[in-house]
């Protein structure tokens, strides 16, 4: 790793000032991402600023209401073993503990879990200079290379990498909120809206700026959550990224879907919502693989394979099919 | 013939579980130098040219070695490190065989990695 | 050619800056106090094998992919090559050497005799701090990706060899003792 200064922050507007300031400063909380990124150097911040000390910010509260606020500074780990984040929402604990490894889960916050960037082995390995989000303007590697692992949705011309994160899929399903906190005040951005699609600034994995400091996740009651299941497909059995993931929630009625929420990891620079497949699928029996199938197709009319990864698409559709059926299960 | 047939634990096997078995990585030698290896990034070619200005003149660094200034090795006839038949070694001449083949070494200070 | 002599490197003002940069970082290393003084890009992986001299804590991928490097940090597993040192000023940090208590090996230390859950013995340190944090894990009622369904509480009761091996997941070995390190673990699951 290249050599950089290493500071603690004591309290969240210092930390937010001097990441305004600074814009060679990071911010680093569990380093499980950007220490990789470090020593492959594909990340140079000059000077780290350690915010583990921040106070007030790693609780998990089960709120009233029946939602969650997760402290950004609270462990992968602990989230996923809290009880009422597995009763209220198994999606969110399935997410998390299908991620990374125990240990990895004990180091990674949930700050920097979303904040995680691609695994695209061209955007990883400097030895090959093409990569619009590394180097903007130098062209995509990937797009004409080897792109197995890379996206069937939202892709363009500049960059066709896949969002890694596992947690993020299922609170895009739960349409969570990032709590932020800026030199402006604290504000609240629809998960939703926190990721980006690439277009011509690939460089840009989401919607923050300098001096926005992550200070927790809220995820609001919903309906479908009692009743979800995320379902984490790859090469491996464990311990590696997926080639699809699905997060899938359903509320019923007599074995018939009353509503849905679908999102789907592995296949776009961003967690990907089937808001086609969630309208169409009100009514429908859980029973009726058929019209359970065509329904989930809606959403895939528009997805673009690339040279090597044309079998995401069927795979896909049926891994949501799966993740819907465990899901149902649950109610 | 005691021992046939009978479950036995392995002489190693305290060493290991301890952490006190010794591996190459773990000897600590008086003045030890680390070294950074480049590697070729094509896979067939020839060096032109080597610039090793900016390496020799990089904080800590003791030497940049080079096909140009590495000591020569003595190839011999048979070795079980190698193919039969292959008589490459490293940093001898400036033939690319490989990707990843070493085309460099750096000698950081040893000062850097002292205990 | 020159030859290399111990020393040789000139100390320019960029390294005496590089020294005023180091930083001071006091450990509580396997019950002990100890100090290092590094720069603080040192992983702590680096600190222990280089600094410390404790070299049971393995590098092999150094980049958070194998568990080699496992130790715990305030008794839970972490990996120590994708951490750096002076991140864990005041902590407790427990390394495969401080396993042992008086001369008497860990539990999961005679497992893995027992069960003879290792060939080169590589991987062997870190899959023992691992496994040792994973029981306490289990014990914990935390679940894992092997839990058929998260919403229920789980119990030390429940950890199946699925459950090891999906919580071991974490430690590969290249030797491929993975059925002998599993039953190393229940073992000392079970005892425990």
């Amino acid at each position: 790793m290249h050599p950089f200064a290493l500071s603690r922050a004591d309290d969240p507007a210092q930390a937010i000032a001097a990441h305004a300031l600074d814009p060679q400063l990071a911010f680093i909380a569990g380093g499980t991402d950007l220490i990789g990124l470090m020593k492959d150097h594909a990340a140079h911040p000059e000077h780290l600023l350690d915010i583990n000390g921040l106070p007030n910010m790693a609780e998990i509260d089960a709120l009233p209401a029946g939602g969650l606020r997760i402290g950004a500074l609270a462990r992968m780990s602990d989230v996923a073993a809290d009880m009422e984040v597995r009763r209220r929402f198994p999606v969110i604990a399935e997410a998390l503990l299908f991620a990374a490894s125990g240990q990895l889960r004990n180091m990674a916050s949930i700050g920097g879990n979303i904040m995680q960037r691609t695994r695209c082995a061209y955007f990883r390995d400097e030895t090959d200079g093409r990569c619009n989000k590394r180097n903007p303007g130098s062209g995509c590697a990937a797009l004409h290379g080897l792109n197995r692992n890379h996206a069937i949705f939202g892709w363009s011309q500049s960059c066709v990498a896949t969002n890694p994160s596992d947690l993020a899929v299922a609170l895009a399903a739960m349409d969570a909120i990032v709590i932020v906190r800026g030199q402006a005040g604290e504000r609240r951005i629809p998960f939703t809206d926190f990721h980006r699609l690439p277009g011509s600034t690939p460089e840009r994995d989401n919607v923050l700026g300098r001096g926005d400091l992550i200070v927790a996740v809220e995820v609001p009651a919903n309906a479908e959550a009692r009743a979800s299941h995320y379902l984490k497909v790859r090469d491996r059995a464990s311990y590696e990224f997926a080639l699809v993931s699905a997060a899938a929630a359903v509320a019923t009625d007599g074995g018939h879907i009353r509503s849905a929420r679908l999102a789907m990891g592995g296949v776009a620079h961003k967690p990907w919502r089937l808001t086609a497949a969630e309208s169409g699928l009100r009514g429908i029996s859980l029973d009726d693989s058929d019209a359970l199938e065509s329904a989930i197709a809606a959403s895939f009319s528009d997805a673009r394979a690339l040279a090597h990864n044309a079998f995401k698409v069927e795979l896909a559709q049926r891994v949501v099919l799966r993740a819907l059926q465990t899901a149902g299960a649950r109610t | 013939m005691n021992a046939v047939g009978q479950p036995i634990s392995r002489v190693d096997g305290r060493l290991k579980v301890t952490g006190d078995a010794r591996y190459t990585a773990d000897i600590r030698l008086e003045a030890i130098v680390h070294a950074a290896i480049v590697y070729s990034t094509i896979a067939n070619g020839r060096t032109v040219s080597i610039d090793t200005a900016a390496a020799e003149n990089a904080p800590g660094v003791l030497a940049v070695l080079t096909h140009e200034n590495m000591p020569r090795m003595k190839a011999l006839p048979w070795s079980h490190l190698r193919p039969q038949g292959q008589t490459y070694l490293p940093l001898q001449d400036d033939q690319i065989h490989y990707a990843g083949q070493p085309a460099q070494a750096r000698c950081p200070d040893r000062r850097l990695c002292k205990a | 050619m020159q030859k290399i002599e111990p020393g040789d490197a000139e100390m320019t003002e960029r390294q005496k800056q590089d020294d005023a940069a180091l930083v001071t970082v006091n450990l509580i290393l396997n019950n002990q106090p100890r100090t290092v003084t590094v720069e603080p890009r040192t992983t702590l992986l680096d600190a222990l094998r280089e600094k410390l001299s404790l070299t049971g804590t393995k590098k092999a991928c150094d980049r958070g992919e194998c568990g080699a490097c496992t130790v715990h940090v305030e008794g839970r597993r972490v990996l120590s090559c994708m951490t750096l040192v002076a991140m864990h000023e005041g902590k407790n940090i427990t390394t495969i050497e401080g396993l042992e208590q008086n001369g008497k090996l860990h539990p999961l230390q005679s497992a893995f005799i027992e069960h003879d859950g290792f060939q080169c013995g590589f991987c062997t340190a870190g899959q023992i701090m691992s496994g040792v944090a994973m029981i306490e894990e289990a014990k914990a009622g935390w679940p894992s990706a092997a839990t058929a369904d998260p919403r229920r509480p789980f119990a030390l009761a429940d950890l199946s060899r699925a459950e090891i091996r999906e919580r071991m997941s974490g430690n590969l070995c290249r030797c491929a003792c993975y059925p002998n390190i599993v039953d190393a673990v229940a073992e000392a699951a079970a005892r425990s």
